[in-house]
């Protein structure tokens, strides 16, 4: 799995696409947890900075609405979420889309709202992550042959 | 199971559990544009412990649990600077509405604040301090000895008549009227607060968040 994910963002495309797909996922994690506040940061008759103030304040390690374990958890499930989806396109592009894999885009969406969601996600992804490797074994990534 | 009937389960027990988790509403349904007095964060507002005023109508009401952690690191962490930026500059008052729905021993500290604030608003504030400081020793069992006996050495309020006023009853329905308003707001966890502006309620801000979210929110 950690050599099929390696193999994979070892193209800059794809790792792009890992760090936007991650970010994007933290975003939606830490927004839907405070949706009222991102509507008035978003709609609120507010100057620009207060805007971009509210809306970066909700990130761990910038706010303080998350401990240090809390906000490691969200980060590590965003970048796993980032390496997950990243499998995914890859492995419908190069292999096309199987019913067989269908039912991991269910996955890709992971909103949560607590600790026990991020402990409970991470696990999920870490078995997308590794069902996507399996589902890779005897393909080739990046010229690199994937057999382990 | 095979694995796409696991994936199809997990997937959709994820989006089920993320809706069960989601507090309260947004938009409308939380009170865009009413009034401190009239939106429910403001119901019965003279009765409620409050650092500044809240003539301008500009004003941050927190519903807090003494039992919550996170109340707790938003009561070290940001209330401070609440207080030294906004409350003492008049630029925003802070009102707490106690509400007990995390750990057992909140319901009987809350009660005990309100007899204790009926007392001395100096004696609320020391006490409501000692809740959030000496958090994790506090248990349904020692929640009134504990509080009596703060309340007796470091406050000049009689202890005893105020633990035992709330013991007995006395001061139950002020904390129904802050559940029954938590309840009407769809308020499921601490903190959460309502931020006003001009008279106005602007947004509802959850969890321990830090200062600069109070200030950008209230246009500081």
């Amino acid at each position: 799995m950690g050599r099929t994910a390696r193999l994979v963002l070892s193209v800059p495309g794809y790792a792009l696409l890992a760090g936007v797909v991650a970010v994007a996922a933290l975003a939606l994690f830490v927004f839907s947890l405070n949706l009222p506040l991102v509507g008035y940061a978003v709609t609120g008759d507010l100057a620009i900075m207060a805007r971009v103030r509210l809306l970066v304040a909700q990130f761990p390690f910038v706010g303080p609405s998350f401990t240090t374990v809390q906000g490691l958890l969200l980060v590590g499930v965003a970048a796993l979420t980032g390496v997950d989806v990243t499998m995914a396109v890859y492995h419908f592009r190069e292999h096309g889309i199987s019913v067989r894999e269908g039912g991991s885009g269910l996955l890709l969406l992971l909103p949560l709202d607590g600790l026990e969601f991020a402990l409970g996600s991470g696990l999920v992804l870490l078995l997308s992550v590794f069902w996507l490797a399996d589902g890779m074994r005897g393909g080739e990534i990046n010229g690199c042959p994937v057999d382990i | 199971m095979d694995r796409r009937t696991l994936l199809a389960t997990a997937g959709t027990g994820v989006v089920a559990l993320a809706g069960c988790t989601s507090v309260g509403g947004g938009g409308n349904t939380e009170g865009d544009g009413q009034s401190l007095s009239e939106h429910p964060a403001g119901r019965a507002l003279a009765d409620q412990p409050t650092l500044g005023d809240t003539a301008d109508g500009t004003a941050i009401v927190a519903f807090e649990d003494p039992s919550c952690p996170n109340c707790r690191r938003f009561e070290q962490n940001t209330l401070p600077q609440i207080r030294s930026e906004l409350v003492a500059q008049d630029k925003a008052a802070f009102v707490y509405r106690g509400l007990p729905i995390i750990y057992e021993w909140g319901k009987p500290a809350t009660r005990i604040l309100e007899s204790a604030y009926d007392a001395s608003t100096d004696a609320f504030w020391a006490l409501q301090s000692y809740y959030y400081d000496e958090q994790d020793a506090f248990s349904t069992d020692n929640v009134a000895d504990r509080s009596r006996t703060f309340l007796a050495e470091e406050t000049s309020v009689d202890a005893e008549s105020v633990v035992s006023a709330a013991q007995d009853g006395d001061y139950d329905p002020p904390v129904e009227t802050d559940l029954a308003v938590g309840e009407e707001l769809g308020i499921g966890a601490t903190p959460t607060c309502y931020l006003f502006r001009d008279g106005e309620f602007q947004t509802t801000i959850r969890g321990p968040q830090g200062y600069d979210v109070f200030a950008a929110g209230l246009g500081y």
